[in-house]
């Protein structure tokens, strides 16, 4: 383990609205998977898009077996044996397995490619590391675990010797994350070695030995994991205690804003009841994939459930789309803000009143300076940072960005409004403020149901906390009383296999 | 049915087309027999498809790395007529017939040069060189057709014939469909055999996977446009032949024919699908309905309309398996009910 495989130095990296990072260094040895850790936004990504030649860094040095290398492009961090895993994907879809694990490169015979070579190859690579999979099958049709493995076995295709693995497990599955646990371990022996960013605790304890911590694009230390508890990295990663991460605040209840019933679609939504008060954060937590998206899509009538009884304040209402949900205060900042969000091309001032159209409008044409005064309007009451509401949303950062799709609900006056994954890709402060805007919300009476993958986010700024687990509602909790072994407990579903019922709060409490 | 399923999209939609025009083979057959089955009934058939079947082998590279090319109809005639030119200079033929292709090429030069190098996108970088080619081709003669009585020496008039008009002893199968078949096969081997061309898919596939994988995306799709600018040449010199002359004119709405064989064959407009054979399948298709239409006294005008129809079907069934879009017209038509 003693031999030194590679070495950052000093790594500065500013993008044009942030500093992302500043004089970072870390270093791996033969054989070696260190962890990578950091909050959401902490820089994890930008450095190691920097080894593999995505980005380029305004200042630092890497060196690879003590040589120093200049990685200006992928192809060049590829000669040098360096490749990453992206925590998305990127695969050619329509193509098959061997085709991408040799995208680019396919073994030729004279001018053509030799189809056949190149799926032996591909195969033994495959096989080597202990992989199964058609090397003819087409990488659409694969789950993500596999389409994952293809990415690593084409990682090793180029002789990789430095691998780095950007939160690999975030949607695998218990058995798969075994799986590819195994073929680390297979790496590590060839003397391979790994950067791995997670932020799963319990997996760094498995696969690493040393962390290397950074926090807002600053190093803050490399620690062997033996010799330091939990508490203290945590400590290290997010710089305060948990508690001062979420802004205190009592909140007071109303009556019951929204319940539902019955709400099932396919097999991917079965849920039977349940409901949010006025005032009220009720946190949806889950493992990726456990239909906790697809369930609040039906109920904002983005997706048509097969069933569904809904009631708002008490009297039964239909929801068959958008419109309709809209139309009775219900709102839903989406999962992926980029992709259905937001428009991104377009300016703080149309994406604000993007869902108020109607009421901006006489006769079906938009009243602009109405439009310009509602957008300033919400950009001062939530503190967005932009240079003005005429900047394109696609140059504002993650927070800011976030903060108008909330502020394109606000200006609904909502009753209900539905967040998912508020925070991703959010930096630490920024989110502080979402926090805050959510319990002045939460003051004027609006319900708000909250979709989270952070469970401390889920305990921190939820009331109560339904556990969906395979569609299903496995468990509500009190959030003040619950911890996040019960909700992980729940989210796996072990209860159903040990033949416990899920927990359920008396409806008056 | 399942192994059918896992075939990839593009091989299911040419199975499905193949099924289409095997129907409509049949149907024809039915309604004319003697008139469509004559073999030179079939003999002009296939020499009316010559056109989108060339240009869209060539449109088909553009499609398949995920851009497109509305320059191709343009270009063709820019080649009719610089060929044509040429060979009233008393240019020998294969020079001719080389400068022409290289000017095709270069056209897919231009095309490749606003759309990757400047990031034109290409549907409106194409639509502007569509009017830089055509003007050209006017610009050189003045408006007017040329001739190929032009040509100096009689005997390269009347080789200049065979290539687009001439038939394998004077009334067999057309030397313009053996030009077009030997063509297409070798387009559709590059095309899934080359490593060219397994990029080109790579970049219509996922252009970011592609260019973190190391391939050059720019040559990939500059050398797409080649082809199609290629196929254009070829298909200006094959129909500046068959009609002795060439006109500015030519080729208007070539490029729409061919794109429509393409999606009608199966080729995914949104790239990363698709072979030569969807779109030779989709060319036959078109040329079987205009045909069969013809001989059944359908007149021209609602040609267009079945046409259109048929294509709005063929590709609207295509997609409607997915779940997606039977949501979609489930909800139209529950809130039709309602209002």
């Amino acid at each position: 383990m003693a031999e030194e495989l590679f070495r950052m130095e000093g790594i500065s990296k500013s993008f044009p609205s942030v500093k992302a990072l500043e004089k970072v260094s870390l270093n791996v040895y033969k054989g070696e998977v260190l962890g990578l850790v950091g909050e959401n936004g902490a820089g994890k990504s930008t450095l190691m898009k920097i080894l593999s030649g995505v980005h380029r860094a305004d200042e630092g040095e890497i060196f690879i077996e003590g040589k120093k290398v200049d990685i200006d492009s992928v192809s060049k961090a590829h000669e040098l044996g360096v490749s990453i895993i992206m925590q998305e994907l990127n695969m050619c879809g329509h193509l098959s397995v061997a085709d991408n694990i040799f995208i680019g490169r396919a073994h030729k015979k004279g001018l053509f490619i030799d189809d056949k070579k190149m799926h032996e190859e591909a195969q033994k690579i495959l096989d080597d590391l202990g992989i199964e999979l058609n090397t003819y099958t087409q990488v659409s049709s694969l789950s993500v675990a596999q389409q994952q493995m293809v990415e690593i076995a084409k990682a090793i295709s180029f002789n990789s010797k430095i691998l780095v693995l950007d939160e690999p497990t975030a949607t695998l599955t218990e058995r798969e994350i075994d799986q590819l646990f195994g073929i680390i371990r297979r790496l590590q022996a060839r003397g391979v070695g790994m950067v791995y960013i997670s932020h799963r605790m319990a997996e760094l304890n498995q696969i690493c030995e040393r962390v290397t911590i950074i926090r807002d694009g600053q190093y803050i230390g490399t620690r062997h994991l033996n010799e330091i508890t939990m508490d203290e990295l945590v400590n290290m990663i997010v710089g305060r205690s948990l508690e001062d991460k979420y802004p205190k605040y009592k909140r007071k209840f109303g009556d019951i804003a929204l319940e539902a019933r019955n709400v099932r679609r396919g097999t991917k939504v079965n849920a039977d009841h349940f409901y949010v008060r006025k005032g009220e954060i009720l946190g949806i937590a889950g493992l990726v994939g456990a239909g906790r998206t697809e369930l609040m899509r039906c109920i904002f009538g983005a997706d048509v459930a097969d069933s569904m009884e809904l009631y708002l304040e008490g009297k039964p209402i239909k929801v068959n789309s958008v419109i309709e949900a809209i139309k009775h205060g219900i709102g839903y900042a989406t999962e992926d803000r980029k992709r259905d969000g937001l428009a991104l091309n377009l300016d703080v001032k149309y994406n604000t009143n993007m869902a108020h159209l109607s009421k901006l409008s006489r006769f079906g044409f938009i009243n602009d300076k109405e439009g310009a005064k509602n957008a300033e309007k919400y950009v001062k009451l939530l503190r967005t940072k932009t240079p003005s509401i005429h900047q394109l949303c696609k140059n504002l950062s993650g927070g800011n960005q976030q903060k108008v799709v909330l502020a394109k609900w606000l200006c609904n006056d909502v009753k209900v409004l539905i967040v998912d994954e508020p925070t991703r890709g959010i930096d630490v402060g920024a989110k502080y403020e979402v926090y805050e805007l959510f319990n002045k919300l939460s003051e004027q009476g609006v319900a708000i149901i909250m979709i989270s993958s952070e469970l401390p986010e889920i305990l921190g700024m939820s009331d109560r906390v339904l556990v969906i687990h395979q569609g299903e509602i496995n468990g509500e909790l009190d959030a003040k009383k619950t911890t996040q072994e019960e909700i992980l407990y729940l989210a796996a579903g072990y209860n159903k296999l040990e033949g416990k019922e899920a927990p359920k709060l008396s409806t008056r409490s | 049915m399942n192994s059918f399923n896992k075939l990839n999209v593009a091989t299911r939609r040419a199975i499905y087309s193949l099924g289409i025009l095997v129907a409509l083979f049949a149907l024809f057959s039915i309604l004319s027999f003697d008139k469509f089955m004559a073999p030179t009934n079939l003999q002009n058939l296939l020499q009316q498809i010559v056109t989108y079947t060339i240009i869209g082998c060539g449109l088909t590279f553009c499609l398949v790395c995920g851009g497109n090319d509305l320059s191709a109809g343009a270009s063709m005639a820019l080649s009719g007529i610089i060929v044509v030119s040429l060979l009233a200079k008393g240019l020998p033929l294969w020079l001719c017939i080389i400068l022409c292709l290289t000017m095709g090429i270069l056209t897919g030069v231009m095309n490749g040069f606003f759309i990757e190098i400047l990031g034109v996108v290409p549907f409106v970088a194409t639509l502007a060189t569509q009017w830089v080619y055509r003007g050209l081709a006017n610009v050189i003669v003045n408006g007017a057709p040329v001739y190929t009585t032009t040509i100096p020496s009689t005997k390269v008039q009347s080789q200049f014939y065979l290539l687009g008009g001439g038939r394998i002893g004077g009334d067999g199968l057309p030397y313009s469909v053996i030009i077009t078949l030997v063509y297409a096969l070798i387009l559709g081997v590059v095309l899934a055999k080359s490593s060219i061309g397994r990029q080109i898919y790579a970049c219509g596939s996922n252009l970011e996977a592609a260019k973190l994988s190391g391939i050059n995306a720019v040559k990939t799709r500059m050398f797409a446009y080649c082809i199609s600018g290629l196929s254009a040449a070829i298909c200006g010199i094959l129909v500046a032949s068959r009609l002795s002359s060439a006109q500015p004119t030519a080729g208007v709405g070539y490029e729409m024919e061919a794109i429509a064989a393409s999606v009608l064959g199966g080729i995914s407009i949104l790239g990363g699908e698709g072979t030569i054979l969807n779109t030779i399948i989709g060319a036959l298709m078109m040329g079987v309905i205009r045909n069969g239409l013809n001989l059944n006294g359908i007149n021209s005008f609602w040609q267009q309309v079945i046409v259109g129809l048929i294509l709005l079907v063929a590709v609207a069934s295509q997609t409607a398996n997915k779940a997606g879009n039977l949501d979609t017209i489930k909800r139209f038509f529950s809130k039709k009910q309602k209002a």
